[in-house]
């Protein structure tokens, strides 16, 4: 179990990928729907694209994680519109750790980030009972 | 990323204690010095000892495990510690290889964490490309100096640190302390009463404050010809507890001087510089009685509708009659800033005459604003009121020099003011004026107690500053042929009676229906 704190605007999110694995959640399924329209050709047509050893920017855990990802860290974080503000917020913030390579941020980074969402709010969404795309506060596996 | 216990604010704020072991390394430091120390350096002592006991204790747990770093291959078995996960020590369970097209080919370790229920955690090893933990930081780094972790926890952390440390030193019999430094003192060396009369008689004699130096020589208390912090620290710290020696001097500076030379003058604040009506309603002054307001540099005169000088080294101010009858000075805002910081409630400052280089002690009492010891130089020069004086800063903070203006000695017309059946009364009179003046406040009072026993009986009568400037202004009207006459020259006046700042006397010229304003600063009487 995640032991409990509270976060504040200072706290670090990132994706938990843990999270997509503990909940049964098509993490691949999920990354598709964040594929800008020729990476999603690409990567449908590809069945062979591999799982990768992801590793995590800030403690160097390794997380198995589907090499879509990849793929879409690399090649959608160029579009121009990737990070389009009328996305709802929490497809914007999991955008978001798809082009910083899920490196942990605080509510307050992200805001700066997606300008048209206080830092408050996001705090307010993350900080819930319901975790949303595994977006979680960064805890330590000890 | 968790912190080392001794980086928190929790911990210095509530756990922290001082231990009896360091206690006596602390005491066996300051023999082995046989000086004594700053508070500061104690504080530093301590932190320091924290810090090595913390280091080894993350030693011994750590049992030869090697902090945790990405670039390095690891082999089942081998133990790591992780510095970003709060020290913990894990011990490797299994390496296989791992991929992703950023970093390639590198090595994935299994990791259990024996006090955490086993928990296994998968990291990277053996990696070629540049990852955040292979970065310095400040706080983890097991080679950082402790001497300067010690100086950053005690800046961060000083406003929860000090104050302990300086209770217990306080209530710790071993040690004494004086100002920031404290000593053991069981080091201090043994001084007769004798001794402390001597440094009474040579104050006495000297009859100006003194450095605890100049005192140690006739005390021969310099073993080997030199003056030890030892010597200095224990001659200080028994003058500060014998009443008859005060410190008059500043934080950086002590100076010892005698209680029973202070002036009787000092005992109370000053009669006739007391000031009974401050308060006045400033937004019904027009214009131009506000620029008079901040023009006429009053001590009294809150600081807001005062302009101050932009000069930092000298301070110019017209003499009025309070202070040169109870021969002081004021301390107005631009005064202050030119005067160090006292130590104690009484600062003595040394004053050098600007006319003739000699020099003589002011005291500034704690609370009071102003200067006392002016008496002499005031009767020296003959000055009158009205009279611009200047106070120059000097290299030393202590000392500062008195001036003004001299002119030459010939006869002009001046408005002497005197008593006559039972009233303040002005009239032209041709003087010798030695020093420049400002013509609208000018005034020569020829007989000083006789004003005293005038202004006393008005205060018994209860005269409200209405009725005063009722009975002075129709006086004043007589020296003016249009009969009109300046508000400096009448709140000059109305000072020689009784003390009042520009304030309040302004206040009454323009809610008095009898008063009448004439432009530039002048007002008319009508006596309705």
């Amino acid at each position: 179990m995640r032991r409990y704190i509270k976060p504040t605007l200072r706290t670090k999110y990132h994706i938990d990928f843990d999270w997509w694995q503990k909940k049964g959640q098509n993490l691949r399924r999920y990354l598709l729907e964040h594929a800008c329209e020729e990476c999603y050709a690409l990567v449908k047509s590809d069945t062979e694209i591999a799982t990768i050893d992801w590793i995590d920017p800030g403690t160097a855990e390794v997380f198995t994680v589907d090499g879509i990802w990849h793929v879409i860290h690399n090649a959608c974080r160029e579009e121009p519109k990737y990070l389009d503000p009328n996305l709802p917020v929490t497809s914007l913030i999991f955008r978001l750790f798809i082009v910083n390579n899920n490196t942990p941020l605080t509510p307050v980074e992200i805001h700066h980030q997606i300008k048209n969402k206080g830092a408050e709010l996001i705090l307010r969404i993350l900080s819930g009972h319901r975790v949303y795309k595994g977006i979680c506060h960064v805890a330590p596996p000890v | 990323m968790k912190k080392r216990i001794t980086q928190t604010a929790k911990y210095w704020q509530h756990q922290f204690e001082i231990d009896d072991k360091v206690l006596q390394s602390l005491k066996q430091r300051v023999r082995d010095l046989g000086s004594p120390l700053s508070i500061d350096k104690v504080c530093l002592f301590f932190i320091r000892n924290i810090l090595e006991k913390e280091r080894k204790t993350i030693r011994s747990e750590l049992q030869g495990a090697e902090p945790y770093r990405p670039d390095q291959k690891y082999a089942v078995n081998d133990k790591i510690v992780f510095p970003h996960w709060g020290f913990t020590i894990g011990k490797v369970v299994s390496v296989r290889p791992g991929y992703n097209p950023v970093d390639k080919r590198f090595d994935i370790i299994e990791v259990a964490f024996p006090k955490s229920s086993d928990t296994i955690a998968q990291l990277a090893a053996n990696i070629k490309t540049p990852h955040k933990l292979l970065e310095k930081s400040d706080e983890d780094d097991q080679t950082e100096d402790i001497i300067s972790i010690s100086q950053k926890i005690y800046k961060r952390y000083k406003q929860h640190i000090r104050p302990k440390i300086e209770y217990f030193i306080k209530n710790d019999g071993s040690f004494v302390s004086f100002k920031k430094n404290c000593f053991l003192k069981e080091l201090l060396p043994k001084i007769q009463e004798g001794l402390l009369n001597i440094v009474d008689a040579v104050i006495d004699i000297n009859g100006k404050p003194m450095s605890v130096d100049d005192l140690i020589e006739p005390l021969e208390l310099y073993p080997k010809g030199k003056i030890t912090d030892a010597s200095r620290f224990s001659i200080n710290y028994y003058l500060h507890n014998d009443n008859r020696f005060e410190n008059v001097g500043t934080p950086d500076l002590v100076l010892w001087y005698l209680n029973r030379l202070r002036p009787p003058q000092l005992r109370a604040p000053i009669y006739h510089l007391q000031v009974k009506k401050t308060s006045f309603n400033v937004n019904v002054l027009s214009g131009d009685l506000r620029a008079f307001l901040a023009d006429i540099d009053d001590e009294v005169t809150p600081i807001e509708y005062t302009t101050t000088t932009s000069d930092t080294k000298t301070v110019k101010f017209t003499l009025i009659y309070p202070h040169l009858h109870a021969g002081t000075i004021p301390v107005l805002p631009a005064v202050l800033d030119i005067l160090p910081t006292a130590d104690s409630e009484l600062l003595i400052l040394n004053f050098i005459d600007g006319q003739t280089g000699e020099t003589f002690l002011g005291w500034l009492i704690e609370e009071t604003n102003y200067i006392f010891g002016f008496e002499n130089w005031y009767k020296k020069y003959n000055l009158p009121v009205g009279t611009l004086i200047t106070l120059k800063k000097t290299e030393n903070p202590l000392e500062l020099i008195i001036d003004f203006n001299p002119q030459r000695r010939r006869p002009e017309v001046v408005t002497v003011a005197k008593i006559n059946n039972d009233r303040l009364t002005f009239q032209m009179e041709r003087k010798r004026i030695t020093a420049k003046y400002d013509e609208l406040m000018l005034f020569s009072v020829v007989h000083p107690h006789e004003v005293e026993r005038y202004s006393n009986r008005l205060e018994k009568q209860g005269v409200s500053l209405s009725q005063l400037m009722e009975d002075i202004f129709p006086e004043l009207m007589q020296l003016s042929p249009h009969s009109a006459v300046h508000v400096k020259t009448l709140y000059s006046a109305v000072n020689i009676v009784k003390r009042y700042p520009p304030g309040p006397i302004f206040y009454e010229l323009v809610t008095h229906k009898s008063f009448e304003s004439l432009g530039d600063g002048y007002w008319f009487y009508r006596n309705m």
